[in-house]
């Protein structure tokens, strides 16, 4: 457990950057939706109508003007976004800032099995990111309180956890693809949570290309579809956590045969 | 005695780029074993196969008469590295890197560390981005002799040290030796391994190219000859790296004493030395390629 208690040593200033930067985010954006209420009934039905536009951001399933229908579309934007570009950029550094930062050699050197080490990695990610997301949950939770906002449970559970899911699946994706470099490489974590963002906008925009939701986990954890249905695409879950082992057992293995150069 | 590493037939390729070639040596326990080499040789390759940082393309490492793969954490246990950049955690303090690299070995060092910063006079407050290369250097150590271990393989350890240091630190390690340590050293510095090892290596472009025990080593048959009056040499077989001066002549010469004064007999010669030549020369020797 020597290197997960290092690990979250090493990435607590980040932890607490990036939560409190989307916890309070969301806390700020809810607290403002009773303001917004009035205008916002106004605004619905045009905001439901408006074809692709509306079905990007799931305003054809969800209403704006309810409290639950405001947080899973504006609010859980931020969240989504948020909690991929961190799990991305941690999951990216993990392994190959070892190598990156020439400190490899003191951490393998030392009398700690490869495939340990690559776990107890990965173990540090998912506290991180159960960290994370726990922590706005709880921020989301407080401002509905605040609010007085009619809080469908389930609805928000099942909500929060396929976001979890997508967040660590997003984190482990790039975890993995850092075990096959050898300096970290930043913009490709960003670049692969962007890109799986859009392809989620895509799928729900443009038809003929739905079999892109099997790629992006961005669509299993889309508020509007857990919300308005109460449950969440299992098959498509499936897939994702399928994708999370598999990532992790590549790391491992490819970190376990690799050569330390630097 | 028996062996502590033996390195056989080891191959590494780096794709098409050579690391070393069919490398074997063995070295036994207690001794101090000097590993030189130019730069881009192939001495922190073999280093890092001896930890299993790389795997062979060929050939094989044991260590402890362990096999180094099958083994390689209860190896590692018993191993002190010292790599060449010594490199940390920059946001780290001091305390922390020495407490986390005695926690990655499962052991309490505490005694140990203390001993050793007082006697390298390491402030462990500090964090390791204010540090410079020597003293990084130092923090390294203490990580490599902490935990007490049976042998230690040191990655050119003094470079960045000031002189003091550098003597503190060989006194440290002829103290660890004498306990019975094993130490695996690479240096470029020959005046350290003739001072500090018993027996040395020598490999150049991945090949190694001698090994004996650093006296044989030094001992030659080749001599330093340079004679004054002359400025060319008669034809003769066994002369090396000839420096012409103005007024001198100077070679190595490995030939027949005997025939070399034959065919110098009769040129106007005013003065002649002939002397052993320095350890620098004999490994200048071994390290240049063969120039004819």
């Amino acid at each position: 457990m020597t290197i997960v208690k290092h690990e979250l040593k090493m990435n607590f200033k980040s932890l607490i950057i990036w939560t409190t930067t989307i916890g309070s985010m969301i806390f700020a954006f809810m607290l403002m939706f009773p303001m917004l209420e009035d205008s916002l009934s106004q605004m619905g039905d045009m905001y439901s109508s408006m074809g692709g536009f509306s079905a990007a951001f799931g305003l054809d399933k969800l209403a704006m003007n309810t409290a639950m229908g405001y947080y899973g579309t504006e609010v859980g934007a931020m969240l989504s976004l948020g909690g991929a570009l961190f799990g991305a950029l941690l999951g990216v550094g993990m392994l190959s800032k070892e190598e990156g930062g020439h400190t490899a050699e003191f951490l393998l050197s030392a009398p700690v099995n490869r495939a340990k080490v690559v776990l107890q990695k990965l173990l540090a990610l998912l506290i991180n990111i159960v960290a994370f997301d726990l922590v706005c949950m709880l921020m989301a939770l407080l401002s509905f309180a605040l609010i007085s906002g009619e809080l469908d449970k389930s609805g928000f559970m099942l909500y929060h956890l396929a976001q979890f899911f997508m967040h660590l699946e997003i984190a482990c994706i790039c975890f993995c693809i850092s075990a096959f470099f050898k300096k970290t490489n930043a913009g490709l974590g960003l670049g692969i949570a962007i890109i799986l963002y859009f392809l989620d906008i895509m799928v729900k925009t443009i038809t003929n290309i739905e079999f892109l939701k099997y790629i992006t986990p961005f669509y299993y954890a889309g508020a509007a579809d857990i919300i308005s249905s109460g449950k969440i695409d299992i098959v498509l879950l499936g897939i994702g956590i399928m994708v999370i082992i598999l990532s992790a057992m590549v790391a491992i293995v490819k970190y376990a045969k690799k050569d330390i150069v630097a | 005695m028996k062996n502590i590493i033996e390195i056989d037939h080891l191959t590494k390729y780096y794709g098409k780029s050579r690391g070393i070639s069919d490398l074997s040596l063995s070295v036994k326990e207690g001794d101090i074993f000097g590993f030189m080499g130019p730069n881009g040789a192939g001495k922190s390759t073999t280093i890092r196969l001896l930890l299993g940082l790389i795997s062979p393309t060929s050939g094989s490492v044991s260590i402890f008469g362990k096999d180094n793969k099958k083994n390689q954490v209860e190896i590692l246990k018993g191993i002190g590295y010292m790599p060449s950049e010594a490199m940390f955690y920059p946001s780290m303090r001091v305390k922390d890197v020495i407490d986390l690299a005695a926690k990655l070995h499962n052991k309490d060092c505490k005694k140990q560390a203390s001993e050793l910063c007082e006697r390298l006079q390491v402030d462990t407050k500090k964090k390791i981005e204010e540090l410079s290369l020597g003293n990084r250097k130092k923090i390294s150590i203490i990580c490599a002799m902490q935990h007490e271990p049976e042998l230690y393989i040191l990655d050119e350890p003094t470079s960045g040290l000031d002189p003091l240091m550098q003597k503190e630190f060989y006194d440290l390690l002829l103290e660890r030796n004498k306990q019975g340590s094993t130490v695996f050293l690479s240096s470029h510095i020959l005046s350290e391994i003739q001072r500090y090892c018993q027996n040395a290596a020598v490999v150049r472009e991945g090949k190694l190219i001698t090994v004996n025990s650093v006296e044989q080593l030094a001992k030659t048959n080749a001599r330093r000859v340079k004679i004054y009056g002359i400025t060319t040499l008669p034809i003769l077989d066994g002369c090396k790296d000839i420096k012409p001066n103005h007024e001198s002549i100077s070679f190595l010469y490995t030939g027949n004493m005997a025939t070399l004064i034959h065919n110098l007999d009769g040129l106007p010669i005013t003065d002649m030395v002939i002397e052993e030549p320095s350890l620098e020369e004999i490994f200048m020797h071994y390290y240049e390629k063969e120039a004819n």
